[in-house]
């Protein structure tokens, strides 16, 4: 069931766990909801309102399988939380053969409040990510 | 999934063997802290781990059990290395070597009182918490980096951030062996490299607390206590570098061919055995991760020494350091044989008997210091292991969640928290009105209950409980 919104095609939400964070996210395309998991692990932990892309960068994902895709690409978005603080705010995947190309629009977090417990890992637990009948969705637990 | 649990007395509770379960499951708690009781599912990751190759004596989760991913918060389980048992880097966890260090101050409770706010300011001001970059010890690259992964808290000392006399009362003498820093790899450095000296977030902190009440003057004395001292407990782990070892370990283990012909119940259970190429090559990283997060206690320590010194002119010595999330190699006993075994403890600390000759000379008739932080509204205890103790010489490392941050959130506004404990001369600086509200006490079990059910159990026999003073929220 589409959470909340029935008529929202694209979006996230948290799901509770007992200590660490949960996300899921839905989408028409698999693109676009790797894109909705990552605003929606990043707006868990930080106030997005304002947050503007003052750089680019541009990294190739590639993994066996689509939730594989996705816990790099939440590994990738930590990874330059944690060494340059800063975060995507605009994400553009393309398909390339074996997995993603990825254009972050990234904007520094030193001016962003926190709004919850950092982010620490990606796990695989109970790691979901596949199409069906309403488009694509998703499932992450994270480690904060 | 429906788990019946027996109860075998009343602090122990067993789950038999079903299905793939090699061993029973075996949780330390009273009826009321069963997880069950609460909705918690963390009695189908008992369950699971009973699972895992070369398990032995049973899948244990102490009294603050509760659902993590893989295996449980709170459990502990030991595979046994000559008949292939394996190591999973998901039982230790992201925060490799996450622990809490105690310190205790020459100073009384009614001393620090008109002080309390200027040191809580510097706290505040001078402990670095929060996401991404910021550590009190920027490390110039790869190389120096390696040293601190080779020596932990020792190469922090040898540089100045401490005293010989604190490796002593560090757990491994700050430095756990085996560590092989050539199985960190660079994205883990560069995640550390401005990281050391600095808290983290979620449920990390650095409290100013009191010892309200001693139950073991003999212990106490000597671990340095005494009724109404003023003490520091600081509770972090190894940072980002320690969440990218495990993060690495867990790919290259999940995509093995071993993992995948297991079939686990959960990949981030993925594992190998302890003695092939992989689980060495963990073994060695997570050594090296769990020096970080010794050093990164020490670093932090000489920050709270400078606060002191600075607010109140007081010293503070260390009383111990203690890991709960870690794997350790161990010989003991199994069905009346020695056993060389991968011990797993993932949120539980190691609690060793007076005797032990792993214990400093001057805690060997004491016992080992097990500190278990509470929440910032209630209390922390020391407690001491005790003989007899079955799950392997462990007990539980705090008191336990029982809600979800959700949970919190939709029960608790951070400012209405910090108030409150503010009106109770509790002195609160957050480094988020989100992250404090998550971390209500009310989220968390009863830590005196917790307390009261590993002694119980008989894993760990309480000394002093201590009340906070002063948080500073990671």
């Amino acid at each position: 069931m589409p959470p909340q919104d029935a008529t929202r095609r694209a979006g996230y939400r948290g799901v509770p766990h007992t200590a660490d964070l949960r996300v899921e996210a839905w989408a028409p395309t698999r693109e676009e909801c790797l894109a909705q998991a990552v605003r929606g692990v990043l707006a868990s932990c930080l106030d997005l309102t304002g947050a503007a892309g003052v750089r680019r960068r541009e990294v190739v994902l590639r993994a066996d399988t689509d939730e594989d895709l996705l816990a790099d690409l939440l590994d990738e978005v930590i990874y330059w939380l944690d060494t340059a603080d800063e975060i995507p705010v605009e994400v553009e995947l393309t398909a390339v053969p074996g997995g993603l190309r990825a254009g972050l629009h990234m904007a520094d977090t030193r001016s962003l409040p926190a709004t919850g417990a950092a982010l620490k890992a990606v796990t695989l637990h109970d790691l979901r990510f596949g199409p069906g009948p309403d488009g694509w969705r998703c499932a992450v637990t994270l480690d904060v | 999934m429906d788990i019946t649990v027996t109860e075998e007395s009343p602090f122990r509770f067993r789950i038999d063997p079903r299905g793939r379960m090699s061993v029973p499951g075996v949780v330390f708690a009273s009826r009321r802290l069963l997880p069950q009781a609460v909705g918690d599912r963390a009695l189908e990751q008992v369950v699971n781990v009973a699972t895992l190759p070369g398990v032995v004596r049973a899948s244990f989760a102490m009294p603050d059990v509760h659902w993590g991913y893989g295996f449980p918060i709170g459990g502990v389980a030991a595979t046994d290395i000559d008949t292939g048992g394996v190591i999973s880097p998901g039982g230790v966890g992201f925060d490799i070597s996450c622990g809490v260090r105690l310190l205790a101050a020459d100073l009384e409770r009614a001393e620090l009182a008109p002080r309390l706010r200027r040191l809580m300011d510097i706290l505040g001001d001078t402990i670095p918490r929060g996401a991404g970059r910021g550590g009190l010890w920027r490390l110039s690259g790869r190389a120096e980096m390696e040293q601190l992964l080779a020596h932990g808290a020792g190469y922090a000392v040898e540089r100045g951030h401490g005293t010989p006399r604190d490796l002593a009362r560090c757990e491994d003498h700050g430095s756990l062996a085996g560590a092989d820093p050539s199985q960190v790899g660079q994205r883990a450095v560069d995640r550390g490299l401005e990281q050391v000296g600095s808290l983290g977030s979620g449920n990390h902190f650095l409290e100013v607390q009191a010892v309200d009440r001693v139950y073991d003057p003999g212990a106490a004395a000597a671990f340095g206590l005494r009724p109404g001292q003023v003490c520091v407990m600081i509770h972090c782990g190894s940072r980002g570098l320690g969440h990218q070892v495990c993060a690495d370990h867990v790919r290259v283990m999940d995509r093995s061919p071993y993992t995948g012909a297991f079939g686990l119940p959960d990949r981030q259970l993925a594992c190998a055995p302890v003695a092939s190429p992989p689980g060495r090559a963990y073994l060695g990283a997570m050594a090296a991760a769990a020096n970080y997060g010794r050093a990164n206690r020490q670093l932090l320590t000489e920050a709270a020494r400078r606060a002191f010194a600075s607010a109140t002119r007081a010293g503070l010595d260390l009383v111990y350091d203690v890991s709960h999330n870690m794997a350790k190699l161990e010989t003991h006993e199994v069905e009346g044989v020695p056993r060389r075994l991968c011990v797993h403890r993932k949120g539980a600390t190691l609690a060793l008997p007076p005797g032990c000759p792993d214990l400093p000379e001057d805690l060997a008739e004491a016992g080992q210091p097990v500190l278990v932080p509470g929440t910032m509204g209630t209390a922390s205890y020391v407690m001491v292991g005790t003989p007899g103790n079955d799950a392997f010489a462990s007990a539980c490392h705090g008191a336990g969640r029982v809600w979800s941050r959700h949970q919190a959130l939709r029960q608790v506004r951070g400012q209405q928290l910090r108030e409150e404990l503010e009106s109770r001369g509790i002195a609160v600086r957050p480094s988020s009105w989100r992250g404090l509200a998550e971390e209500t006490p009310a989220a968390y079990k009863d830590v005196d209950a917790v307390v009261a059910a590993t002694e119980g159990a008989g894993l760990a026999r309480a000394v002093a409980r201590l009340v906070p003073l002063g948080v500073v929220k990671g």
